[in-house]
């Protein structure tokens, strides 16, 4: 072959690969074609991250999901008719949710989503399901500013406002006048921080010492060295379970023993496990998950079906199925119909808590406190 | 000062775990002139290993340690033969972007196999501080600075003493001369190639001992290795050693004095500190190297 | 469809990344592993600046001129070095300046991001996909355009010869320092701009959006377009932009899926290296044996 007939072949064979991926992306989305109300099954849909740091929430939570619709399929359904669940992974990044959002509405054309995981997710997508009325309701995104995201966006999570609030209210009442911060530097970690200093220091109490720690960083000594040095009386460490066990050892290891409250992120086999020793005393809040027998069933059936405790946010996943079930089957389940149906809910009582939308798409609860005693989780009298 | 003892200390304990980890960048830099960013991975991949044999299988630590060794130089090994050795010649870009998809590729094989949950190999309590000179260390702590001493002392017999390890320096120095008098060029590579990735192995044992594993840890440990490379001379083991503790100390005192969520930043920022004022790093070789070849 | 929309936009978005990252890499013989820091600032100048009342044009434009301004003041210590060199170095200003990004709360809300960034609206407001798409592919093909006549021209020829042999280049009297800073700011000023158009698309930017795997992401549509070729760069973005979505429809596993979809994505990669490392359409010369 000349050097002409090359070039050919070569921009020939791009064009047919390219051709080919166009195809391909092009003939997948109109097969999955048909509306969820059209057909002859539900659509729901998971949005969280799956990969990376986050998957160690992502996974349990779509596995609570999952729990949730196969429980709902098995009584027959919505209506009679089956949920079909898709799962799409934000990568707890605001372009991959952004995607994964369209794919859903257009494509998918779900009735409604569980999610974002992540506050970074919910924000991305929610101004475009928004915009496509889509109901959007999270299970586990905390940052304030999702209270004004939209109609359509709901979460049955209380806000971190809430949290820290309780958090900085708890430590005042235990008489703590010196506290150090140890916070996760993500969007949780910061919005979380930031709302308990400014209740704490409304409260009258100093904030000594204010660090960070990179989100499954595996060294946080200097951080706990320079709190330590500032004489806190306790330390509030709104962290997630991956840093939250190297912080617990290391204070341990450099003499940082004072008492120390910490956020519902750490709630997961892993802490007592992997911290041992150092998480004994460890005081943290959880949104409230009462005794209820809908929580009880709630965790028998998870732990059987998979063989683990429920990890944070799990037993909410589950209710925001539930949830959106019932706004279904009580509506045309088009957006529309779902949405109205979630702000006129009436006390819904969950495995998670009882819920009712304010007007905001909000929900309020109170926070159970827990401890870690004998290297076991338990409840904490206040 | 107690703190300043404390800052310290916790500065050579890290820096002795970079350093490990930055002798694999430079020895592979010195021979290929390539920076391996699947390096970091291979870190990642031998606590993992470890983690399987001991709490996996129940088997001792140190077995685990030693599987994790020999399983990280046969994917040390395999990386070069499969991924590195048919870009030899290429242009400098088109191994680079291979080493990163590369590091990708172990990244979502352990997430694959171990899932995302984070996971330590030692599950027996955790240690009070001891105090030695204001500072609180623990014996973990001692151990991994002791061990990593005495990798960096066993590498420098090695290169100094041993046949392979003269045959390396030779190619790290000119490689056509050293093809010339008869050294095995690929053969030395693999070599290279493999002991790069036993110690990466055993700084991963170690750092998943103190402290823990995710599939991600490979990742930042990369930065600051390759970071310690630069600032010792890449290319130069002396200076990796050098260079790892001093990013460690850095690091560990500069936050003393800034936020600390600059942490991972102040490895960086020491990097192109270097690059601009000394791009040789302070052991490397000539000014001519770094700047307009 | 809206979802081919978006498809279409961010491959607009993505065109413009690859393209200015080209004529660094690519024609200049450029290393620059900093490029996600320079869309990353455009995206936050326009997205600050229109959350402050500036209409969006101004934004845009500011955009442009800031991002430029920071190409400016990395290739000043940063040019003078070679090949790897400058390759780390770039990569260790865009950590630092994704840093600052995450760290200076006042100013960026750090990791909580910026939401709620106002719609693009150039005398008509961009709110459609459709529309956006439009104001996109314009900006894109303007894009393709300015490099296309910039690379094609005595100037480029220069800076192609600064790639092949930067001391002949100097010894024949051309200011290469001078040659290099031009193509550096050039580049990092579209980067802005596309981080400009990101910001109001996606109307949500935090700094995770602006790390080196981003960088790597651009640096290998490039790569795989091949370097040095315009058209390379769109046929680049267009792969890799796509590829990985007809796998988000395999149903599989949950945890399972997304691994898999990223290491299906790294091997296809490691593949396109090793057996074709020019690229799809790239000069023939990066596959040759390279002295050092």
């Amino acid at each position: 072959m000349n050097e002409l007939t090359k070039v050919k072949v070569r921009y020939a064979i791009t064009a047919l690969i390219i051709g080919f991926l166009a195809g391909w992306v092009f003939i997948t989305m109109l097969s999955p074609g048909k509306a969820g109300n059209e057909s002859e099954t539900i659509k729901f849909a998971f949005l969280g991250g799956m990969t990376g740091d986050i998957a160690v929430y992502g996974v349990p939570m779509s596995d609570a999901v999952k729990l949730a619709i196969e429980e709902i399929n098995s009584k027959g359904g919505i209506k009679g008719k089956n949920i079909e669940l898709l799962i799409e992974d934000g990568k707890c990044a605001g372009k991959d949710a952004a995607t994964a959002i369209q794919k859903l509405i257009n494509v998918d054309k779900v009735n409604a989503v569980i999610g974002g995981l992540c506050s970074a997710e919910t924000l991305a997508a929610a101004p475009i399901a928004e915009a496509a009325e889509m109901v959007m309701l999270s299970p586990s995104s905390t940052n304030p500013t999702i209270k004004n995201a939209g109609d359509f966006i709901f979460r049955n999570v209380p806000s971190d406002a809430g949290q820290g609030v309780e958090a900085a209210t708890f430590m005042n009442e235990k008489g703590y006048k010196k506290i150090g911060v140890l916070s996760r530097n993500d969007e949780w970690g910061v919005a979380l921080a930031e709302v308990f200093v400014n209740k704490a220091e409304e409260l009258g109490i100093e904030i000594v010492a204010h660090e960070k720690v990179e989100p499954s960083a595996t060294d946080a000594k200097t951080q706990i060295t320079k709190i330590k040095n500032a004489n806190p009386d306790a330390v509030y460490l709104p962290v997630f379970v991956a840093e939250g066990i190297i912080v617990l050892k290391q204070m341990k290891e450099l003499g940082l023993n004072v008492p120390k409250v910490s956020a519902d992120a750490v709630k997961d086999d892993s802490l007592t496990r992997d911290a041992g020793q150092a998480a004994e005393g460890l005081i943290f809040l959880l949104p409230g998950i009462p005794e209820s027998p809908e929580f009880k069933a709630f965790a028998a059936a998870y732990k059987a079906k998979y063989g683990k405790e429920y990890a944070a946010y799990t037993s909410e996943s589950y209710d925001a199925v539930k949830i959106l079930a019932w706004a279904c089957g009580n509506s045309d389940c088009s957006g529309k119909g779902i949405k109205e149906a979630l702000y006129s809910m009436p006390e819904y009582k969950g495995a998670s808590g009882t819920y009712a939308f304010d007007e905001f798409g909000e929900v309020m609860k109170g926070y159970d406190f827990f401890e870690v005693k004998n290297g076991e989780i338990v409840p904490f009298e206040r | 000062m107690g703190v300043t003892a404390q800052l310290i200390a916790n500065g050579i304990i890290a820096g002795s775990i970079y350093a490990l980890v930055a002798l694999g960048y430079t020895m592979v830099y010195g021979v290929l002139k390539f920076i391996n960013f699947a390096h970091g991975e291979v870190y990642m991949l031998g606590a993992y290993i470890a983690w399987v044999v001991s709490i996996g299988l129940g088997l001792n630590i140190i077995v685990g340690t030693i599987v994790a060794i020999l399983g990280c130089a046969v994917i040390g090994f395999l990386m070069e033969k499969i991924a590195y050795k048919p870009l030899r010649y290429s242009s400098r870009l088109i191994p680079l972007i291979t080493a990163i998809a590369l590091s990708l590729f172990f990244q979502s094989l352990a997430l694959l196999l171990f899932g995302a949950e984070v996971r330590t190999l030692r599950q027996s309590s955790v240690e009070s501080g001891m105090q030695i000179l204001g500072a609180s260390v623990t014996p973990t702590q001692i151990m991994i600075l002791g061990v990593s001493i005495v990798l960096m002392v066993g590498l420098h017999v090695f290169l100094k003493y041993t046949k392979m390890g003269k045959a390396m320096r030779a190619v790290a120095d000119n490689m056509q001369v050293a093809s010339v008098i008869g050294i095995n060029i690929d053969r030395t590579i693999s070599a290279v190639f493999i002991i790069g990735s036993m110690l990466a192995a055993v700084g991963g044992v170690l750092v998943g001992y103190e402290q823990n594993l995710n599939p991600t840890m490979g990742v930042s440990m990369s930065i600051k290795g390759f970071t310690a490379a630069v600032v010792g001379g890449i290319g130069n083991i002396y200076g990796a050693v050098i260079g790892g503790f001093a990013i460690g100390l850095i690091e560990n005192i500069g936050i003393w004095f800034i936020p600390s969520g600059y942490k991972d930043a102040i490895a960086f920022f020491i990097l192109v500190l270097m690059l601009v004022l000394r791009p040789q790093g302070f052991f490397g070789g000539k000014t001519e190297e770094a700047t307009r070849g | 469809m809206g979802y081919i929309e978006h498809l279409l936009i961010i491959i607009c978005i993505y065109i413009i990344l690859a393209v200015s990252l080209n004529l660094i890499m690519g024609f200049t013989g450029l290393l620059n592993l900093g490029h996600a820091a320079f869309f990353g600032i455009g995206a936050y100048t326009s997205a600050l600046l229109t959350l402050a009342g500036v209409p969006f044009g101004i934004a845009f434009i500011a955009s442009f001129v800031v991002a430029g301004m920071f190409g400016f003041l990395i290739g000043l210590p940063c040019l003078r070095l070679r090949g790897d060199y400058l390759a780390i170095a770039t990569l260790g200003f865009g950590e630092i300046i994704r840093a600052v990004l995450k760290n200076w709360i006042s100013l960026t809300r750090g990791p909580l991001g910026i939401p709620g960034i106002p719609k693009a609206s150039f005398f008509i407001t961009f709110d459609t996909s459709v529309k956006f798409l439009v104001f996109a592919a314009v900006i894109a093909v303007v894009t393709i355009g300015i490099v296309s006549r910039l690379v094609h021209s005595p100037f480029g020829r220069v800076l192609k010869s600064i790639r092949e042999d930067e001391i002949a280049a100097q010894a024949l009297g051309k200011n290469v320092m001078k040659y290099k800073m031009i193509a550096l700011v050039i580049g990092a000023a579209f980067a802005g701009i596309a981080g400009s158009m990101y910001a109001h698309y996606i109307t949500f930017i935090d700094p995770s959006s602006f790390t080196l795997v981003e960088t790597i992401l651009i640096v290998s549509m490039v790569v795989l377009g091949g370097l040095g070729s315009l058209l390379g760069s769109v046929i680049g973005v267009i792969i890799l932009v796509l590829l990985p979505e007809p796998l988000r429809f395999v149903q599989l596993p949950s945890a399972i899926v997304a691994a898999i979809r990223q290491m299906l994505y790294a091997i296809i990669l490691i593949v396109l290296m090793i057996v074709r490392p020019q690229g799809m359409v790239g000069e023939k010369r990066y596959k040759a044996r390279v002295e050092e």
